[in-house]
Formats: C-alpha cells, structure tokens, sequence
C-alpha cells in the first residue's frame, strides 16, 4: 500500500471525526502499519501486535472526539505510547527505552514521531517551549531559578499532555 | 471477528457515547423549559428530543449539524405562549375551558419559524449534504417543539408540525436551488 502522507491523514481524521464511516477503512489501514512500527520498538512481536491493535481501538473509539483541524499524527502517538506502556506494565515487559536504528521502517517511524512532538512543542508558549527544549538537551537552559525552571518544566508537560490529547510521553 | 471490524465497532460505539451524552444535556434543557413554559405533562417528551438528538449525532456530518440547529429553532417553537398559537383563546374562556383551536395559527407559526430556520441553515458543499442538512432540522425542530403538542389540540399540533416541516422544505428547496443556480 502506498505510503498516506501526514496532510492525507489530518484529512481522512477530520472527515471520521464528522461521521464519514467511508474514511474508516483507508485510515485505519494507513494507521495500523504506524502503530505496529512503533509498539515493534518497545516490545516483542506478539506484544506490539496486541499493543498495535489496543492503540487502533483506542483511536477508533475516541475518534468522534477529535478535534478537526488539528494534526492526528501527534495524537495518535500519543494514545500509542499509552498503550504501549499500558501493556508493558500489564505484562511486566521491560521496556527497551531506545532501541537502535536498523532499519528504513523505523527511520520513518522515528522521524514522524520528531515531527509530531515538534508540532505539539510548536503550539506551546515560548518560555514552555524553552523549557521542554532545555529538558530534551536541544536548547540552553533559561537563565532562571532552578525552582522557576521545574515550575516551567511542569507547566509544559501540562500543556504537552493536553495538546496531546491526554497521554506524555517523551519519545526522546 | 477481523481487527478491522472491531475497531470500527469501537469507532460506532465512541459515537454513540458523545452522541448520547450531548443529546442528554439538550433534551435536560428541553425538559426544563417545557417543564417551566407547559407543565409536568410535556416533560416526557424531552425522550423524543434526547432519541432524536443522538440518533443525529451517532450519523454525524450534516444530519447532525442540521439537527442541532434545527433543536434550537425546536426551542423557540417550544417556548411561544399559548396566547400567540391560540389568540382567540381569552381569560375568561380559559376559565370557562372552551378556548377555541386555532390550526391555523398554529400553522403559521410553524411555517415562519421554519423559514427563520433558514438563517442558520448549516452551509454544506454537496446537494446531498444540503438535502441531509434539512432532513436532520426538520428532525431536530420537530422532536422539541412536540413537547408544544402536549398543552394542544390534535389539529394544533398537527398545524404545528406541518408549518415546520414546510417551512423547512420550503427554506431547503430555496437554499439548494440557490447553490445549484451558483454553480451553473
């Protein structure tokens, strides 16, 4: 199946979140491949399916709440992460925190998943998006109180977790 | 079961859900303004406005959009006091209780506030969209104004019923014949 764009899957979220069931099934498809890539990287085979399939669920149910206009991709890594945490726990899986890069499927992965924190991370205030920057090491740290710096720290995994739509997550 | 088609059971039953919770917070509204414009009596029929309202926003798209709107202009139908749909009727009749019907007020109130629909009319792209869209005002106006119906007369209510719905069909035909006029 060809490879669905990130613009294609913001529009066939908004037209399922309006109740057009005719965009379920190429979503879903383009989705699955995505949730699967991404449980692979934390879990073992028979666990990502399981973790894949539960984060489709998910999606599916929450669907109608999403909001239109704002890009899926964030939010479905998101309720993957959940998920995939969720699961790990359940079964006590060790969660392999950064797996190396070895192949193209994960290079995609791993490169939707930037894209998608750095839209969330877009959308937060300045001194947020400093903050989260200086705690991911990509930015200096303000010139600030350490006390004033974890109040800003926590005020933006605040605003990550709603922009997100529930579930934080730092990929990196 | 495949994993596609559980997921679009979930998908089916997520609708549901917000659906059914929107619609009970507007047939609560329902119910307390017929409870406080009518009586106890038309309080059950805030279950039509609450079935009406969440079958539309299970479906989605226009029909859902078009019923929200059309509730609200259900609302308005919903709160017009007994001496406009029945103007004949005056105090002392009231007390005699042999107020006359007046279906053709009713009517009439039905048809302009049908047409007065029209102004929030939900604009949408296609003809079927549009025809939807009318389907789901009409479905949306007449599940809250049916609580009227209940302080009325069979001929009233049905005077009521009949002006919204031409009303509506009315403002329709208007709308989608002005979109296809545009597009040609």
């Amino acid at each position: 199946m060809a490879h669905t764009t990130e613009a294609e899957l913001d529009a066939l979220m908004d037209r399922l979140s309006d109740g057009d069931r005719g965009a379920f099934q190429p979503l879903y498809e383009a989705l699955r491949p995505r949730a699967l890539r991404f449980a692979r990287r934390r879990l073992d085979e028979s666990s990502a399916e399981d973790a894949a399939q539960a984060t489709l669920l998910r999606v599916s149910s929450r669907a109608s709440e999403f909001e239109a206009g704002r890009p899926v991709l964030p939010w479905f890594y998101a309720i993957a992460a959940n998920e995939i945490r969720a699961l790990a726990r359940k079964k006590a899986i060790i969660e392999d925190d950064r797996a190396p890069v070895t192949d193209p499927e994960a290079e995609l992965c791993d490169r939707e998943i930037a894209r998608a924190l750095e839209r969330a991370i877009a959308d937060l205030d300045d001194d947020s998006a400093h903050a989260i920057l200086a705690v991911l090491e990509r930015g200096p740290r303000p010139d600030t109180a350490p006390a004033t710096f974890r109040k800003r720290v926590s005020r933006a995994y605040a605003r990550l977790r709603i922009i997100l739509g529930g579930a934080l997550v730092l990929f990196f | 079961m495949s994993s596609s088609s559980e997921a679009l059971r979930a998908y089916e039953w997520g609708r549901a859900r917000v659906a059914s919770a929107r619609a009970l917070v507007f047939a609560s509204i329902v119910a307390v303004v017929s409870l406080v414009v009518i009586g106890r009596s038309s309080v059950p029929f805030a279950l039509a406005s609450f079935a009406a309202l969440a079958f539309a926003g299970w479906r989605g798209g226009a029909l859902s959009r078009g019923a929200m709107r059309g509730a609200l202009g259900g609302l308005v139908a919903l709160a017009l006091p007994m001496s406009f749909l029945r103007p004949c009727c005056d105090a002392t009749m009231i007390a005699s209780g042999s107020c006359c019907t007046m279906p053709s007020m009713c009517g009439v109130s039905g048809i302009v506030l049908g047409l007065a629909m029209a102004l929030v009319w939900p604009r949408e792209k296609s003809r079927r969209d549009h025809l939807l869209a009318g389907a789901g005002v009409a479905l949306g106006a007449l599940s809250v104004a049916s609580a009227r119906c209940s302080g009325l007369f069979i001929g009233e209510s049905v005077g009521l019923a009949l002006g919204l719905l031409a009303g509506v069909a009315a403002s329709t035909l208007a709308r989608t014949l002005m979109s296809r006029a545009r597009r040609a």
